[in-house]
């Protein structure tokens, strides 16, 4: 077992995918652990395996070899529900191309972890508090196409955090940003990583996000050459 | 780009393909089928009448059989034309439960299309001795040359040899074996005589000379005129049909819209990419007008080919309802024409065209610079409310105006334009009701915890247009089918009110082969024998014939002996007196008590003072009843062709049944006839009036399952256009039942708001139909009647077959793979 402090722990993970001739391996013999409250950065080029660490990390996908706990379980002995039930108590998205879902407004985004995990009561008080902090009040009753980018991440970042997830997986969270609103971006994530005292593990190419990050990993071709 | 844009996108979603292309070829087919359903009734009219004519130049026909002297005064004209005289007669045939159309002609004077080259046997070139059967019957019922036939005739049992197969839809007998067999006591007289000019005769003087020498009353014209008369008879009934079966087709429309409409939000990137590399907005427009072109098309070629196995089954049951109201003969089977190839291919290609014109202009109308936009997607959550509502008004507008324009030649083309701007004019109101509803609902719903009815909600918001013409598509197969089973329902119980009036006595006594349009008069000495019945409290006898008006057929009768005070009829206006007609008749004369009409009788002109207009429902033709003593003054005795016995008070109906049946038996009368309880005869009245309205229900149930296909496959879209968001679900904890559970209340919620519009519908379309269609097509008034059972049950179904109809799509969304999704944006 994972000893309480660690929130995730990689331990010589490889991912496959394909068969035969037209096989990649994504990810070979990767092994990492990630504490609470500890923000790291993932770099390295496209197509390194920096997002098929992420999905491993985030009980969105599970190793061909190897293995990944997360929250001390061991992603590949849980079934798909279990690993959804993982994921929705205990993880938090934030994408590139910020995913609302346009069909509904900034508070409705926000709140659909709640909705997910059946949170009733105090469900509206805690998106409020959330939307304050993230400064969108005015734009409650906004929808995804009435936001500029930068106000869609603020969003997705709410929208990660509302149910106090232990990790946050970001992946290129200021990929589609200017430098200034990727600045403020940042600093969102990291003031709100601080309060909330969840893990971060974020997959960039921007040296500047990366120092941001208290530890830095950088993969090439699937594997971490770099660690500090 | 076609191939890019277009036809490999079709050939990826070969299952949504293949669905959108079913519900166009059910559309055409339906429409096919019943055209060529149509056509053939019609034309067992124009082969009776082909038969009938026999290559002769003109026919002369009376509402009264010509009587044999009339042969005589015509032989002045012998040098000019030849006459020779037929009968036209129904025979039934009890062994196989049918009804035979028999032609009394001389075969010995006839090579003609009725006899043609008669098949008798080895001795051919001599007269055929007995029956030529036409080849289907003799077919169907396994009859050949030198089986015997026992028909019954006028009420007797008559034994005719079958002498072998006459082309065409009618039996062939030799005019003195006619004669003998229809009329074996009476004065021989002819149902018409056919008429041949001699070489180089002149048909405008033959007909002036020959108009001189026949009885007023009777006409001369050429066979066509018959047809023309059986097409006019016909039209309102064909119409009503053709109109419905084009219900389909409409619905039809509405989906090739949202699947083009779903093409363009799915290339939505694929478009923009184009755009930005020169393609004009005219090429966009035309690539998916393109699309909706290739759609309709094959899917016209499919609903040719389905049409045309459809068309069989719609032809039986046309055919029966044909034969219950209108007479006429069995229908040649149902033939796919060229013209209907290129009517059904017209259609489908006007249709797919008018279908795709919006969905193509939204795709010209991409902004390249916006749609490849990361993140972004289109969501449609504006609606035109003020347009919406100004066109509803516009068409309800239109709907009351074209309510009160009358039929044309019977047909009820400004009704059918009524219930479709009544439609129209619902559809309008439906995007502003949903973008005022939906929205609510999603918020409600999340508010309350409701996950996947409230993302349903927004789904279905956030794709306003579509959701729209979805809920219209299937509003209007709920509306018509709601609307048709008020009317039919409504329909029912007047009839069953009407028959519950109009048959009091408790055993009825008729020939059984008993024909409206010539039913056999009953032997004096059985009207006698029924008359004496131990147990009978009174005895009603009718006598019903075929008449003429202004060269259209009526039905003439008269009645005496029913119980002092009882009313057989049921008044519109006016009330008994010595002429009473039924609704039918009087709106198409325009009559009202106190109008008169002028009768050509066999005694002379009669000027018919008329009391009362009634309720009739038993055939739109038109009744005219006169009491017994005006029917004597201008038709002479009447010859009663049907009884009814009243049990006398503590006999029960069972008992004078019993009681006549053994009194006729005793009397050797018992044979030929067809006795009949009240309740039994009410019950044959109410199986033939269900089976008139099985072709609707048949009709109903396509353009429903076209409605339920469209569901499926805009599902099916919405899974695969929505890919990225159930995806993004996926990473935020949704499991798998939870997508599952989206689809199927996105398809919920469509049947609740389709349910509701349908309601609104069917019940503007119920008025119409009883108010203005009914009564201009048929010159039927009858009562409302809900029957809140059927409408309860039908609505149920379609509220589960809808939901069903989101299962496949909602397995479809729970086998997509997240990561991918996300990965591809």
């Amino acid at each position: 077992m994972v000893s309480s402090p660690l929130v995730a722990r990689v331990e010589r993970a490889s991912k496959q995918y394909g068969e035969g001739a037209g096989a990649t391996l994504a990810l070979r013999d990767v092994s990492l652990t990630i504490a609470a409250g500890e923000f790291v950065a993932v770099m390295g080029r496209s197509g390194c395996g920096k997002t098929t660490l992420l999905n491993l990390l985030g009980a969105m996908d599970t190793p061909t070899r190897g293995q990944v706990w997360l929250e001390g379980q061991e992603t590949s002995r849980l079934d798909d529900a279990a690993l959804t039930a993982l994921r929705r108590r205990r993880v938090g998205f934030v994408f590139q191309a910020f995913h609302l879902l346009p069909t509904l407004s900034v508070e409705e985004n926000i709140e659909l972890p709640l909705l997910l995990a059946g949170m009733g009561n105090g469900r509206r008080e805690r998106v409020r508090a959330m939307v304050e902090r993230v400064e969108l009040s005015a734009k409650l009753g906004a929808f995804p196409g009435q936001l500029s980018g930068g106000e869609m991440q603020r969003v997705a970042i709410a929208r990660a955090l509302v149910h106090e997830p232990a990790l946050l997986i970001a992946d290129e969270p200021t990929g589609n940003l200017d430098s200034q609103t990727a600045g403020v971006i940042l600093d969102l994530l990291a003031g709100l990583q601080r309060e909330r005292g969840a893990a971060v593990i974020m997959a960039t190419h921007s040296p500047e996000a990366a120092e941001r990050a208290s530890r830095m990993i950088r993969l090439r071709d699937g594997c971490v050459v770099e660690e500090g | 780009m076609f191939a890019a844009l277009i036809w490999r996108p079709l050939r990826r979603d070969l299952g949504r393909t293949l669905l959108s292309l079913l519900a166009i070829a059910l559309g055409v087919a339906v429409v096919i089928a019943i055209r060529m359903a149509n056509r053939s009734a019609v034309l067992s009219f124009q082969q009776t009448t082909q038969n009938l004519a026999g290559g002769a130049d003109l026919l002369i026909t009376g509402p009264a059989p010509l009587p044999a002297e009339l042969l005589a005064r015509l032989i002045p004209l012998s040098g000019e034309a030849e006459c020779l005289p037929y009968l036209d007669r129904w025979a039934y045939d009890p062994q196989h439960q049918d009804t035979l159309e028999i032609l009394g002609t001389d075969l010995l004077a006839a090579s003609d299309a009725a006899t043609g080259p008669a098949r008798a046997g080895p001795g051919s070139g001599q007269l055929p001795k007995g029956l030529l059967l036409p080849s289907g019957y003799a077919a169907e019922h396994g009859l050949r040359e030198g089986d015997h036939l026992a028909l019954v005739i006028g009420g007797r049992r008559v034994e005719l040899a079958v002498a072998g197969e006459a082309p065409g839809s009618l039996a062939v007998l030799d005019l003195p074996e006619a004669l003998a067999a229809f009329e074996p006591q009476a004065a021989p007289s002819f149902d018409g005589l056919r008429v041949r000019l001699a070489p180089g005769g002149n048909e405008a003087e033959v007909s002036a000379a020959l108009q001189k020498l026949i009885p007023a009353g009777d006409q001369i014209a050429p066979p066509q005129a018959r047809d023309r008369q059986s097409g006019r008879m016909l039209a309102a009934f064909r119409a009503n049909l053709a109109a419905l079966s084009y219900v389909s087709l409409l619905v039809g429309i509405f989906l090739i819209y949202n699947t083009v409409s779903i093409s363009v939000v799915r290339r939505r990137a694929a478009i923009a990419t184009v755009r930005a590399l020169g393609a004009a907005r005219g090429a966009v427009l035309r690539l998916f007008l393109a699309e909706g072109a290739v759609l309709a098309l094959l899917g016209g070629v499919a609903g040719l080919g389905l049409g045309w196995l459809l068309a069989d089954g719609a032809l039986t049951l046309i055919g029966r309802t044909v034969e219950s109201l209108y007479g006429g003969g069995r229908p040649a089977p149902a033939r796919l024409l060229p013209g209907d190839v290129l009517w059904g291919l017209a259609l489908a290609l006007a249709a797919g065209l008018l279908a795709a014109w919006a969905p193509a202009r939204q795709a010209a109308g991409v902004a390249p610079a916006q749609a490849l936009r990361p993140g972004s997607a289109e969501t449609e959550v504006r609606t035109h409310t003020r347009r919406s509502l100004a066109g509803a008004a516009g068409l309800a507008l239109a709907a009351a105006v074209l309510a009160q324009v009358p039929a044309v030649r019977g047909i009820p083309w400004a009704g059918f334009g009524c219930a479709l701007a009544a439609v129209l004019a619902w559809a309008c109101l439906t995007p502003p009701a949903l973008g005022a509803l939906l929205p609510r609902w999603r918020e409600r719903f999340l508010r309350g915890g409701r996950f996947a009815a409230g993302m349903a909600a927004g789904g279905l918001a956030g794709a306003l247009r579509r959701s729209s013409i979805l809920t219209v598509a299937l509003a209007t197969a709920v509306g018509v089918m709601l609307g048709v089973a008020i009317m039919v329902g409504s329909f029912r119980q007047t009839v069953q009110v009407w028959l519950g009036q109009q048959l009091q006595a408790d055993v009825f006594v008729r020939a059984a082969d008993w024909n409206r349009d010539r039913p056999a008069p009953l032997a004096p000495a059985l009207v006698a024998a029924a008359g004496s019945v131990p147990g009978e409290g009174a005895l009603e006898a009718s006598h019903t014939q075929a008449w003429e008006y202004q060269g259209e057929p009526i039905t003439l009768n008269t009645h005496a002996g029913q119980p002092a005070g009882m009313q057989l009829y049921r008044f519109l206006a006016g009330g008994p007196g010595s002429a009473i007609v039924s609704e039918p008749l009087a709106r198409r004369h325009h009559w009202k008590p106190g109008s008169t009409m002028e009768l050509v009788t066999p005694h002379g002109q009669a000027r018919l003072r008329i009391s009362g207009i009634f309720y009739d429902y038993a055939s739109d033709r038109g009744l005219l009843v006169l009491d017994p003593a005006t029917f004597a003054q201008y038709f002479g005795a009447p010859a009663p062709t049907e009884l009814g016995l009243y049990a006398a008070p503590g006999v029960s109906t069972a008992d004078l049944r019993h009681n006549l049946s053994l009194a006729l038996a005793r009397a050797n009368l018992l044979a030929g006839l067809d006795i009949n309880n009240n309740a039994a005869l009410r019950g044959e009245a109410m199986r033939v009036f269900d089976q008139t309205f099985r072709i609707t229900d048949a009709l109903e149930i396509i353009t429903l399952l076209v409605a339920i296909l469209g569901v499926a496959n805009t599902l099916l879209a919405v899974v695969l256009e929505r890919e990225r968001e159930f995806a993004i679900l996926r990473f935020l904890g949704a499991d798998r039942p939870r997508l599952r559970a989206i689809l199927l209340a996105e398809s919920g919620l469509i049947a609740t708001l389709a349910l509701g519009l349908g309601w609104a519908m069917g019940l503007t379309l119920a008025e119409i139909l009883v108010r203005v269609i009914l009564v201009q097509s048929f010159g039927w008034t009858i009562q409302f009647h809900y029957p809140y059972g059927y409408l309860a049950a039908a609505s149920a179904a379609v509220w589960l077959a809808t939901l069903a109809a989101g299962w496949l799509p909602a397995r479809a969304a729970q086998r997509q793979n997240p990561l991918a999704a996300v990965v591809a944006e």
